[in-house]
Order: structure tokens, then C-alpha cells, then sequence
């Protein structure tokens, strides 16, 4: 039965590379200085964090009465706190708290946020008209004044921090994925995989999920930079780390009456949080026009 | 300086009113990586004034790069690479912006594709036509007044309410209007059209372009019309240049190069397109031998299908009825009703009728993607081989969720639009495998299933954008018939692609239903494709069915008046456009009446007790029914068909 014509000039074509989104990705950020920059300041505070304990001989908890309040020295860098540890310990090790607590609750909160934006999405109707009036609601509500409810009420601890990120982050993260759901969900594809009779969250996941990770993608980063922020602002008003805890909040806090005496005590847990934060906005922006690019390009072919 | 001569030579010609374009040497490139690819290559061609240009080519030709480049427009990573644009006697690419802005506005607009996307959707048709009123600005009753002349020129009903309406609320025949009103704003010399009707209905396109060629009459404009329909060329168009690869291979008098086509490629395109009057697949274009310019000699040797012998029913409708409404509306009736029909075994059956009439509707409750409120539809197990996996069929009557898997298995989808069916993140293995992983077909792989689509096998590996238009409807082709399925729903899958890729998808369907004895709903609104491929044929109006019968029946000279419309709206190449008669082409109404014959509101026969009374079946032979109120000789056109 060979009653068809060949499509005969399209499988002489040699073989092209299946070009990667991520692999574009990646060129379009080292192609932009500030991306470039920013995900540097990203990657440097992460190493410094994992790597604390390696880059310096001092212990960040124990405490020195003898060399309190010291200045600037070839000993220690950047001085010492009242009670006599290194500022540049306890600056180095300062992020391990506030990212770890803050990547793992933006995490979550975009994971928890992309699933709902997706139900919401896929049930459309009442479903989607209950879920976007829920968030809007919780939405109206600022946001460290929500994470102040929740930590009276729960106390302290990391794990409540986490929830109240969560709690108070989802609503946005929602509402930027569902829009970007629901321009996949009219396609053939998921009609297709809907006729096929997949469940919910097989189509998600296979089917919508991979078409949205861009928007995703660059939600995380822009979260996580708030994130970062809310949470050294709790340690900060004392509902976050609690002390001897190396954080920057926490050190800014502790810190803050020794001004006039040792500043670098004050300034470099806060110039360590500005740079990580910088970063992170910087990252999301050259993501989201990397990705940006990325989608023009789809749609020129 | 004998450059200068020569622009100002040409500068006195054109002033002096004989050319509205005149474009030369034109080269339109974009550098990939340090490699500049033409998109357009050495493009010489004019218009006179008041002519029409019809330009034609495949996808990827360069005809809408040209088209928009008359509006000095390119696409960012483009440039001019040689040659210029003369429009109405000014070299686009070389005016400052402002100059453009005057050229843009006063002498040239542009009416898109599809006017649904290009309209605004929160804005009100009025203010939208206002914007465009640069010569009126400040003055809002004189914009509103010329807003409401503008509707009325493109001839939408109630112009003046119109005005306070958002896009959404205007069908897609309707939307073109009010583009065209748009571009007509400023009283162009030219216009230009990107595929003015493509993705419209034959009926709607005949109303839309009987209006364009009017307008053109009566305000003697030069158009400038991109179309990859030759019919629609050759209806409208005084002059055309053919377009391949970004070069214009073949360009003159419409009538004399489609009547005598000099290029292999112009011969190749004609004889791809099907035609209403005569049965059979059309060769597909073989670009080997137009490369090497080879021109076919002698008759187009059609393919002709042979129905399935043995009458063997897999899908089995009765009555269905579908209502959308949530509580009866007075005097509509529900959006389908009492449908029934059946598919054989290896058989295809077209479901025809305009947008609005129904067949996605009724198509997606077969998928079980509608919920039914009434009749039957099951599905019977088709051949030997398919025996296996489905075992007496089943009831269609619930949607997916509630089907068995063996039921969901033997219904697939084809799509019109090969570039939303496919997942772009994922590589065509895994659109495959899928539903072979989830249905457990035993044997299959993936590389049999691109075989089967006559894909090789290295395809698996590739994302769907690195495949042309006609490589991704075989690929969704091949994840439909990997599950193993004894009905295929085939939604308008060739409307999208050239003519040229259109009949080898058509010859893979037909060798598919022969081969795997699947039976295929095949909906679409082209009467030749359904000429040249389709077993029987099922007519549908406002979800109710007015005819069906055998491929040739339907063709015959007995017909409901409806589907003597819809033949009667076909525009063919080497029609007589301008005898051709005007049917009654006012647009379908949006809910069905609930009393008497669906047609009553537009039928040219109609009488009293069709308002009232549900038309009695005329059975014309065995397999040819008409659902009417007529006597049988008055469904015989008076005038022979042409």
C-alpha cells in the first residue's frame, strides 16, 4: 500500500540538536551583566552558608569575654560582638538560618501554590471562583501582619515560620501560575490527554506543569528574595532565630545599641542580607527575561 | 547619480498614478548566527491602481513577510537587504517615523488574519474604531457618527448598538466586519489582507469576500490579498504572483497563469486542490520534480477511495440531544437534537455544516468531553484484530470519567491545529508512549506507530517545534491510532495545512481506515476535502440533521436547501465567480428555534408549516435522506449546477 507520496526533502535534513530551553536559558543569563551579577550573589551566599564552617577558625557561638567589642584587627576582620565572637564568623555562618528556612518555605509555597493555581485552573467554575476569592482575601491581609498572627499563636520555631510563609505567600504565587494555567488548559494536548481519561494530576503535572515552569521558575526567585526579607525581619523583631543563633536579623537586633562602638557588628550582617537580596531580584528579573526571550522566539518560530 | 535619474523617473510615473506598489529587488533577510537567511529573495512585482494582488504560496513562502512589509513593517530580528518598497509613491523602508505614521494611516492599512485576536477584548467595538480616527480626534459624536457609517459600510446589523458591544459578542464572520471597518477608516488607496477568510466557514467567507470585492468596486481601492486558497485568488484577484522559498516563481494576469500555469510549482498547486465536483485525493506536490522544473504533463491523476463492502457498524448513534442551556429559554430548542447516525468499520463519515451547527459539540460528547441529555451512542467492536482489547464495545453515554478503559481506548482525537495538540516540552516519544503506557497496547511501539504515519523513526527523539505543520498532524495522527482504536474523531485536521500537505494527510487517513478497519468521524466545513475523501455524509444545521447520504447523494442535484447553500458557497478556481448565484447568506442564528425545521429562518423555500412543524424525512433512495417540508422536485435546482 504504497499509494503515498513521501515527505522526502524533510527526513534528508540532517538530524538537528534538540535545543534546551534551559540551555538557552543559561547562555541569555551570562549574556546579561546584571543576571549574571545577580545569580553570582546568589551562588556566592549559598557557598559561604554550606561552607561556613570551613572558611573560618572560629566558633560563631562561643562566647569571649576577653576580646569584646574589639575593632577591626588582623585577628578578627571585621571586630567582635559585646560578647566577644567574630562578626565575620558569625556574618559567614548569619545565612545558613535565613536561607535555609526561606528556600524550603518559598519552596513549599510555590509547590502548594502551583497545585492549587492548577485545580483551580483544570475545575474552572465554582471551583476556581471559591479558591481566587479565598486568596484575594487572604491576600488583603499584609503580610508580616499575618506571620505575626501566626507566630502568636504557634510560638516560634522554624516550622511555624515555614507555615506562616506558606499561609501568607501562597495567594501569590497562586494567582500568578493559575493565569498562566489557564492560557495551557484551551489546548488540544490536555483535551487529548483529558479524552485519554488521565486523572487531575497526571495532566498537571505532565501536561501543564512543564509549560509553566518558566513563570514558576521566576516566581521562586522573586518569593524567595521576599522571603528572605520577612524572615530576617522576624528574627529581627525576635520571633525568628533565637539567640546565640548566628543570624543576620537576629546579629542586626543584638547589634544595633553598639552602633557608635563596633559597627562593622551592625553593618555586615546587613550588607551580607542586601547582597543576597539584590541578587535574588537581580536572578529573577534576568529569568524571567531569559525566559521572556525564550517565549518570543516560540512564538516567531 | 544614475540612481537619482532613475528614482525620480520612477517618482513621475507613479505620481502620475499608474502603480500604487512597485517593489524591486526586494530582499528580506535575518542573520542566524553569522548566516544570512533570506526570507525574501529578489521580489520585483507591481500593482496598478485599483488592481488586486493575489499572493500565493505554502507556509514559509515569505507571502505574509511581503505582505506586511508593504506596511514598512518587518519583524524585529529582519532587515532589508536590497531592494525597495514603493507604496503610492514613497519608499517605505526609507521614510522617517512620522512620515510612516502619515503612510500608515492614510494610504495603506491592513486588515489581519483573524480579526478575533487583532480586536481588543475590553474594549468596546466604538472606541476601538475611534482610536483609529486620527483625523477626528477630540471630537467624540463625530468619531461615533463615523464609527456607525463604518459598520454600516461593511454591512453589520444594527451598526449603531454595535458600537456599545465588546468583540466577544460578535461571531468570528462578524469580527472580520468590523477589522475591514477599521482599515477602511481612513480611506486607504491600498489594503492589505493576510488570509482575510481562512478559519471562516464557506458560507461566512463567500459573504466576506462578496463584501470585499464591492467595497473595492465602489471606492476603487488596490488590495493586496495573501491567501493560500487559489479559489479565493481567483475569485478576487486581478493579478497574482506565486511564491516559493521567498522568491516569486511565476506572476501575471490571475485568469491566464491559473489558466496556463508556466511553472511546475503553480501547475503542482492547482492540481493538489480538491474539487467539489469531482471525487478522489489529489496527487500531492512533488517538490523534487519542481526543483528540477519539471512542468506534469496531461490529466491529474486522481486517487479514488473505495468505500468499506461490508457494512459494519462501530459507533451507533440514536437521538442524541444536547443542551447547553441551564433552564429552557422560550422559543429556542436545545443545541443538539434527535442526531442519530453510524459509522461502519474502515468507513469515513464527514459531519459538515457551518460554525455554529453543532459538530464539535456533538463530536466531543462521542469523546465523552459533553455531557448528553438524552439518546443513545454506543460503540461496537470493530474487526478481529481489535477484538482483543475490546470486547462487545459499550455505552458512550457517560463521559470520560466514568468510561472503562477499553472504551476510552477505542475513541481517540485528531486535532484541527497541529501546533496546540502537541505538548511543546515534550518529544514526540513521549507523546506516543503515552497512551500506549496507559492503555497497555500489546506490541506497539513507538517507532511502528511512526511508521504507520510514515515518519522514520528518528523522530522520536525531536520536540514538535522542530516538525513542519504536516509532520505534527502525523504525529498526532500516530499517538490517535498508537492506542489502537476502532473510532477516530477527526476534527477539521486538514483545514490548517497547505494544499499541498493536505492530500497525503487525507491518502494516510484513507489507508489507515482501510488497513485497521477504523471507522473516522471526519468533521470539517471544506465540501471538496469532503468530495474527495468521505464514505457518506451527514449535514448538519443548528444540531439537527437536515440530510445525510452517500458521498455521491450529497453531490447529487436532489439537496436540502441548506446544503445547496453551502455547495453553492464554495468557491472553486474556474468558477464563473460572477455568475455564480448569490444565496441567501445572512449568518446563523445563535440558539436553534424549538419549533418546525431548524433552516425556516434562512431557507429560500420556507412555508407556514415549517415554522411549526418538524420536517418529515424524504427518503430519496436507501441511504439518501432530507429532512424537509419540500416536495422532492422542488429540491432539484431549477438551473442545472454549473
Amino acid at each position: 500500500m504504497s499509494a503515498m507520496t513521501t515527505t522526502a526533502p524533510a527526513r534528508k535534513r540532517s538530524e538537528p540538536k534538540a535545543p534546551s530551553s534551559l540551555g538557552r536559558a543559561v547562555r541569555s543569563i551570562l549574556k546579561s551583566r546584571a543576571a549574571t551579577l545577580g545569580f553570582a550573589l546568589v551562588i556566592v551566599n549559598i557557598a559561604v552558608a554550606v561552607l561556613a564552617p570551613v572558611l573560618t577558625a572560629y566558633d560563631p557561638i562561643a562566647t569571649d569575654a576577653m576580646s569584646a567589642l574589639q575593632e577591626s584587627s588582623a585577628a578578627h576582620l571585621l571586630g567582635t560582638d559585646a560578647l566577644g565572637r567574630d562578626t565575620l564568623t558569625r556574618t559567614l555562618f548569619g545565612g545558613q538560618y535565613a536561607l535555609a528556612i526561606s528556600f524550603t518555605a518559598t519552596g513549599l509555597t510555590v509547590l502548594l501554590g502551583s497545585v492549587i493555581a492548577g485545580i483551580a485552573a483544570y475545575r474552572g467554575g465554582i471551583v476556581d471562583d471559591i479558591i481566587t476569592r479565598v486568596l484575594d482575601s487572604v491576600l488583603a491581609v499584609p503580610a508580616i501582619l499575618s506571620m505575626l498572627v501566626v507566630v502568636t499563636i504557634f510560638g516560634t520555631g522554624p516550622w511555624v515560620i515555614i507555615l506562616a510563609v506558606v499561609v501568607v505567600f501562597t495567594g501569590g504565587v497562586t494567582r500568578i501560575v493559575r493565569a498562566a494555567a489557564m492560557d495551557v488548559m484551551p489546548k488540544d494536548f490536555i483535551t487529548a490527554a483529558k479524552a485519554r481519561g488521565e486523572g487531575m494530576f497526571s495532566i498537571l503535572f505532565r501536561e501543564v506543569f512543564p509549560n509553566v515552569l518558566d513563570i514558576i521558575l521566576v516566581e521562586f526567585a522573586m518569593r524567595a528574595s521576599w522571603v528572605v526579607l520577612l524572615i530576617s525581619s522576624l528574627s529581627f523583631l525576635g520571633f525568628g532565630a533565637s539567640p546565640p543563633t548566628p543570624d543576620w536579623g537576629l546579629m542586626v537586633a543584638e547589634n544595633r545599641n553598639l552602633m557608635a562602638v563596633v559597627p562593622m557588628a551592625t553593618l555586615s550582617p546587613i550588607a551580607a542580607l542586601a547582597s543576597l537580596i539584590v541578587g535574588l531580584n537581580l536572578a529573577a528579573d534576568g529569568l524571567a527575561k531569559s525566559f521572556g526571550i525564550d517565549r518570543m522566539k516560540e512564538v516567531l518560530g | 547619480m544614475t540612481i537619482d535619474a532613475a528614482d525620480t523617473i520612477d517618482e513621475a510615473t507613479i505620481l502620475n498614478g499608474t502603480d500604487i506598489v512597485r517593489i524591486q529587488n526586494l530582499s528580506v533577510s535575518y542573520l542566524s548566527g553569522k548566516r544570512q537567511v533570506d526570507v525574501l529573495k529578489d521580489v520585483t512585482l507591481q500593482l496598478r491602481r485599483g488592481h488586486v494582488l493575489g499572493l500565493v504560496g505554502e507556509s514559509g513562502s515569505g507571502k505574509s513577510t511581503l505582505a506586511s512589509a508593504l506596511l514598512g513593517s518587518l519583524r524585529s530580528t529582519s532587515f532589508v537587504s536590497n531592494g525597495s518598497v514603493h507604496v503610492a509613491g514613497q519608499d517605505v523602508f526609507a521614510l522617517a517615523p512620522r512620515a510612516l505614521r502619515r503612510l500608515r494611516t492614510a494610504e495603506v492599512a491592513m486588515v489581519p488574519q483573524n480579526a478575533g485576536n487583532a480586536l481588543t477584548p475590553t474594549m468596546k467595538i466604538g472606541e476601538q474604531i475611534a482610536e483609529v480616527l486620527h483625523h477626528l480626534k477630540g471630537n467624540k459624536a463625530a468619531q461615533r457618527a463615523r464609527a456607525e457609517e463604518l459598520l454600516r459600510l461593511v454591512r453589520l446589523p444594527n451598526p449603531g448598538p454595535a458600537l456599545d458591544r465588546y468583540p466577544h459578542q460578535f461571531s468570528g464572520g462578524q469580527q472580520q466586519r468590523i477589522g475591514i471597518a477599521m482599515a477602511l477608516a481612513a480611506n486607504p488607496s491600498l489594503l492589505v489582507l493576510d488570509e482575510p477568510t481562512t478559519g471562516l466557514d464557506v458560507v461566512t467567507q463567500a459573504a466576506i469576500l462578496d463584501l470585499l470585492m464591492e467595497l473595492q468596486e465602489t471606492m476603487g481601492m488596490s488590495m493586496v490579498m495573501v491567501s493560500h486558497d487559489l479559489g479565493v485568488i481567483d475569485k478576487m484577484c486581478t493579478d497574482i504572483a506565486l511564491l516559493r522559498k521567498g522568491a516569486v516563481v511565476e506572476s501575471g494576469m490571475t485568469r491566464s497563469v491559473l489558466a496556463q500555469p508556466q511553472h511546475a510549482y503553480t501547475r503542482g498547486l492547482i492540481d493538489s486542490v480538491p474539487r467539489i465536483d469531482t471525487p478522489g485525493i489529489p496527487p500531492g506536490m512533488d517538490q523534487a520534480a519542481i526543483d528540477a522544473g519539471t512542468v506534469r504533463e496531461g490529466a491529474v491523476e486522481l486517487y479514488i477511495r473505495t468505500p468499506p463492502t461490508k457494512a459494519k457498524p462501530v459507533l451507533s448513534v440514536r437521538d442524541l440531544t444536547i443542551d447547553y442551556r441551564r433552564k429552557p429559554v422560550p422559543g429556542t430548542g436545545p443545541t443538539v437534537q434527535d442526531v442519530s447516525f453510524e459509522v461502519n468499520a474502515g468507513e469515513i463519515v464527514a459531519l459538515v455544516g457551518e460554525s455554529g451547527s453543532g459538530k464539535s459539540t456533538i463530536a466531543n460528547a462521542i469523546a465523552g468531553l459533553q455531557k448528553s441529555e438524552g439518546g443513545q451512542m454506543s460503540l461496537t467492536g470493530s474487526g478481529d484484530e481489535s477484538a482483543n482489547h475490546l470486547r462487545g464495545g459499550g455505552n458512550l453515554a457517560r463521559t470520560v470519567s466514568s468510561r472503562p478503559k477499553s472504551l476510552r481506548q477505542a475513541v481517540q482525537l485528531i486535532f484541527q491545529n497541529a501546533d496546540t495538540s502537541l505538548n511543546p516540552r515534550h518529544s514526540v516519544r513521549t507523546a506516543i508512549a503515552r497512551p500506549l503506557k496507559l492503555f497497555g497496547v500489546k506490541g506497539a511501539t513507538v517507532e511502528r506507530a511512526l511508521e504507520e504515519v510514515e515518519l522514520p523513526a528518528s523522530f522520536a527523539k525531536r520536540l514538535p517545534g522542530q516538525l513542519s505543520g504536516g509532520q505534527r498532524q502525523r504525529v498526532g495522527i500516530a499517538r490517535a491510532i498508537a492506542a489502537g482504536p476502532s473510532l477516530v474523531l477527526a476534527d477539521e485536521v486538514v483545514s490548517a495545512l497547505d494544499v499541498s500537505v493536505q492530500s497525503s494527510i487525507l491518502r494516510l487517513m484513507d489507508t489507515l481506515s482501510r488497513d485497521k478497519d477504523i471507522g473516522f468521524l471526519f468533521i470539517t466545513h471544506d465540501l471538496a476535502v469532503v468530495r474527495s475523501i468521505a464514505d457518506r455524509v451527514v449535514v448538519l444545521y443548528l444540531g439537527r440533521i437536515v440530510e445525510d447520504g452517500t458521498v455521491e447523494e450529497i453531490f447529487s442535484d436532489t439537496s436540502h436547501p441548506y446544503t445547496r447553500l453551502l455547495l453553492d458557497s464554495v468557491i472553486e478556481l474556474g468558477d464563473d465567480h460572477k455568475a455564480k448565484a448569490q444565496a441567501v447568506r445572512d449568518e446563523i442564528p445563535d440558539a436553534p428555534p424549538e419549533l418546525g425545521c431548524p433552516f425556516a429562518s434562512r431557507c429560500p423555500i420556507v412555508r407556514d408549516v415549517c415554522r411549526t412543524v418538524v420536517p418529515p424525512t424524504i427518503q430519496v433512495s436507501d441511504t439518501h435522506n432530507i429532512e424537509c417540508h419540500a416536495d422532492v422536485s422542488e429540491l432539484r435546482p431549477s438551473i442545472p449546477a454549473l
